[in-house]
């Protein structure tokens, strides 16, 4: 028999359609065993190396507890958000979902875990933290936005992972230009280095500048330079006595003219950031970030400023040995701004991301909140950063391999405030303004001048959402006050009613207070 | 059971129940029923809740009935999108209930009227939610729902109310109604309000101390909130020379709290009034 064309294609699309049989089959032979349970875990971190680190977390678990079976759902960032909601609205979300607190309907599709996280965690059995709570193995100890749902007052998040930014940087060339490989270990070790660098460009005709950066990656650097060089201002500013300060608060204190960015702390850390400018890639701040990597990986920058999240891919790319180390902020000891520094410095807080939440309708939370327990355990965390070369989020854990480099310095002053990351529409107000620091017709003060122009209005808008968003909060959590009292047992009733926290209504009130009021101590 | 656990409880009772109501039909019903609607509107399930709530409304028992009404005024709060006429109607039910008697559902309704001028309408209306409150404490101050009120009562006496106040006489104001604290939990969260006044007024810092020590004794923050005062406690007090006063609170919000971000400045301050601690272990 003659095979046609048209017989081969048929062939092929039946072969096709058996395969997809088989593997619904399969998938639904799967979830329909009765003898184990399925959960259903979604993140969107596509990065082939965590989504290798989840599969064998979920392999090693599913070892250990062969009555469960995880299905890892890895969904692109780009369309996560409208997916979730989508699954969550229609009661067909994962039982656990990766998921950030600034998104819509907490309280509706999630539930607390405020109890959980204070059992110890079963799976750090014979590791140093056997009966220690959940809560106090996590490096922040779950008090990171993600986790702690101030608005709703109650834990929701497990998070796994930490990020920080360094600067990475080419040892070889820095030996082949300095004779060492060694990083600088002051600011003004930094300041030379890259003079020395700019002029054997010069003296070689080379196409090389310092750092690289780009619009992706500049303002990590502007959180971390004036964070760190605020410190001291961060210290008088801290008028609740809570030893850090809150974005909203540092806001709301900007309006109150308690700070600008013409105070000593900041302007000093401004000059610091325009110096900045003048050693990175002509142009950074219209570039994105491949754009800085490919100048890196082909030797056209010495440096480049870079989280740790794209890390794990540099040893790949690189043909070159790579260091990493902390921007050396100019400490007690600087000739110029040695007077305003409050060091040592640590790498600001100690803060863990990728929150998974458990969904508040889900008919498998044992076996949810196990799996997050062996996630998160010491031997799950390990697994995590070896095979994803990310930062543990799990106390005493190791980051292994090159993501060492990237270990927070968590043993210094931090205040949590970075004076650029203010609030919803003040941020980028703030990041578009640095294109007039670094630009040759700007400059500082032309920076200052822009910022005080614009910058309150900002701020006011974001309050305004925020105390209208505070009074819905309030709306909601009366009626679920209410409700929860007449649906408990009459003798297990509080004697008040649990009402939003007390600082959260608070909130309302003095935001709303300093809109109407330019100085709320005088009537 | 936890509180997470209560919930996965009460939704499977509530659709229970529902269930339950939605094949028996109109039939008249009972005080126990009406859970079903409590517990539909604590998983945000408004129309659920509303439809429990219209059954009971017909009752013959006049509190079985009362509390439907009650609840219905509650689930006109929750229903999104909640209109104008939702909250007017919802005012309405309210004002009915508080003004026919003086029972846990007048209360309740007394209370409502004084949050939905407070927070709910479209315009707040700080003189009539003090007004409500305030009548609402005349009448049963030990109520749950007057020492629920105290609190929302010393934020609108500390921001909203007597423009011509300043800051010293809100203060003085807030701390009147202290007497009429009966709960812990009501008199922890006057206090709170008062020292978070004083800093926002930037009055004498130290002002608050005294208000934070007693409400850290009253207990009923959630843990956040302890933290805050355990380490303004602490803070003050060394700022005040109270060194083994600070100490204490130090120590007890680096054993509570060993993962807060504010971990190392806690401990350099710790250093001022005691030897230095080490490190917590780990990254």
């Amino acid at each position: 028999m003659k095979i046609t064309r048209q017989m081969v294609g048929f062939i092929l699309m039946g072969a096709a359609y058996l395969a997809a049989t088989y593997t619904i089959v399969r998938r639904s032979a799967q979830e329909a065993r009765t003898d184990r349970v399925t959960i259903r875990f979604s993140q969107w971190q596509l990065e082939g190396t965590v989504r290798k680190a989840f599969d064998a977390i979920i392999a090693r678990y599913e070892q250990l507890n062969p009555r469960v079976h995880v299905v890892h759902l890895a969904v692109p960032d780009t369309v996560y958000l409208p997916w979730i909601q989508t699954q969550m609205v229609g009661g067909t979300g994962p039982d656990v979902a990766e998921y950030v607190w600034i998104w819509p309907d907490i309280a509706r599709r999630f539930q607390p875990l405020d109890e959980d996280i204070m059992q110890p965690n079963p799976y750090n059995r014979g590791t140093p933290l056997e009966g220690v709570a959940w809560r106090d193995t996590n490096i922040d100890g779950f008090s990171n936005d993600d986790s702690y749902i101030k608005s709703l007052g109650h834990y929701y998040g497990i998070t796994v992972t930490s990020h920080v930014n360094r600067i990475v940087y080419n040892r070889e060339l820095l030996r082949r230009i300095t004779g060492s490989d060694a990083p600088p270990r002051t600011y003004r070790d930094f300041v030379a280095l890259c003079a020395r660098i700019q002029a054997y460009a010069k003296a070689h005709d080379l196409n090389l500048v310092p750092v690289g950066a780009s619009q992706d990656t500049f303002p990590f650097l502007t959180y971390m330079v004036m964070g760190t060089m605020g410190a001291g201002l961060s210290e008088r500013l801290d008028v609740r006595h809570r030893l850090q300060i809150y974005q909203n608060q540092l806001a709301s204190q900007y309006l109150r003219g308690e700070w600008s960015f013409e105070t000593p702390e900041l302007q000093a850390g401004l000059e610091v950031l325009e110096h900045l400018g003048t050693v990175a890639t002509p142009g950074f701040v219209q570039r994105r970030r491949h754009s800085a990597l490919a100048d890196f990986v082909s030797q056209r920058t010495a440096m480049v400023v870079m989280p740790s999240w794209e890390a794990s891919s540099l040893p790949l790319i690189c043909t070159f040995d790579i260091g990493a180390f902390p921007f050396p902020y100019p400490l007690q000891d600087d000739p110029v701004y040695g007077a305003l520094a409050r060091g040592p410095y640590g790498e600001g807080p100690r803060i863990s991301v990728m929150g998974l939440y458990l969904n508040r309708t889900t008919p498998h939370r044992a076996e949810a909140i196990d799996f997050l327990q062996f996630l998160t355990s010491v031997e799950g965390s390990r697994i995590f950063t070896t095979v994803s070369n990310w930062q543990p989020a799990t106390v005493g854990v190791k980051p292994s391999g090159f993501a060492a480099q990237f270990t927070q310095v968590t043993e210094g002053w931090a205040w949590a405030a970075t004076y650029i990351g203010l609030t919803i529409d003040a941020e980028p107000f703030l990041r578009t303004r640095f294109s007039t620091l670094w630009n040759a017709n700007g400059g500082l003060k032309a920076f200052q001048r822009e910022v005080k122009a614009g910058l309150a209005a900002r701020i006011r808008d974001d309050l305004r959402r925020e105390v209208v968003s505070g009074i819905h909060n309030v709306q909601r959590e009366d009626n679920i006050a209410v409700a929860a009292y007449f649906a408990a047992p009459p003798a297990a009733r509080p004697a008040k009613l649990e009402l939003v926290t007390m600082p959260n209504e608070v909130k309302v009130y003095q935001f709303g207070r300093l809109l109407t009021a330019p100085d709320p101590t005088h009537p | 059971m936890n509180a997470t656990e209560h919930i996965g409880l009460c939704q499977r009772l509530g659709r229970a129940l529902f269930a339950g109501l939605a094949f028996m039909g109109a039939v008249t019903a009972r005080g126990g029923e009406l859970t079903a609607g409590w517990v539909a509107l604590t998983n945000y399930r408004a129309d659920e809740a509303m439809q429990v709530f219209a059954v009971g409304a017909q009752a013959a028992d006049a509190r079985v009935a009362r509390e439907a009404r009650f609840g219905r005024g509650v689930a006109l709060l929750t229903r999104q999108p909640v209109t104008a006429s939702q909250v007017e109607e919802a005012r309405e039910l309210f004002r009915a209930l508080a003004e026919s008697g003086t029972d846990e559902f007048a209360q309740g309704a007394r209370f409502y009227l004084g949050r939905i001028a407070q927070h709910h309408q479209e315009q707040p209306d700080p003189e009539e939610a003090a007004r409500q409150f305030r009548q609402l404490l005349a009448e049963h101050e030990r109520s749950v729902w007057a020492q629920s009120a105290l609190g929302r009562l010393a934020l609108l006496q500390l921001y909203a109310l007597d423009p011509g106040f300043t800051p010293a006489q809100r203060i003085a104001a807030a701390e009147r109604l202290l007497a009429q604290a009966h709960v812990p939990a009501a008199e922890g969260e006057v206090r709170v309000a008062i020292a978070e006044a004083i800093f926002y007024y930037r009055l004498p810092a130290q002002l608050a101390l005294p208000h934070l020590l007693a409400a850290e004794r009253l207990g009923g923050s959630d843990r956040a909130g302890r933290a805050d005062l355990l380490l303004q406690i602490a803070e003050l007090s060394r700022l005040a020379g109270l060194k083994a006063q600070a100490a204490r609170y130090y120590h007890l919000f680096l054993r509570e709290n060993p993962r807060d971000t504010a971990n190392y400045n806690a401990r350099m301050h710790l250093a001022e009034v005691e030897p230095p601690v080490p490190a917590p272990a780990g990254p």
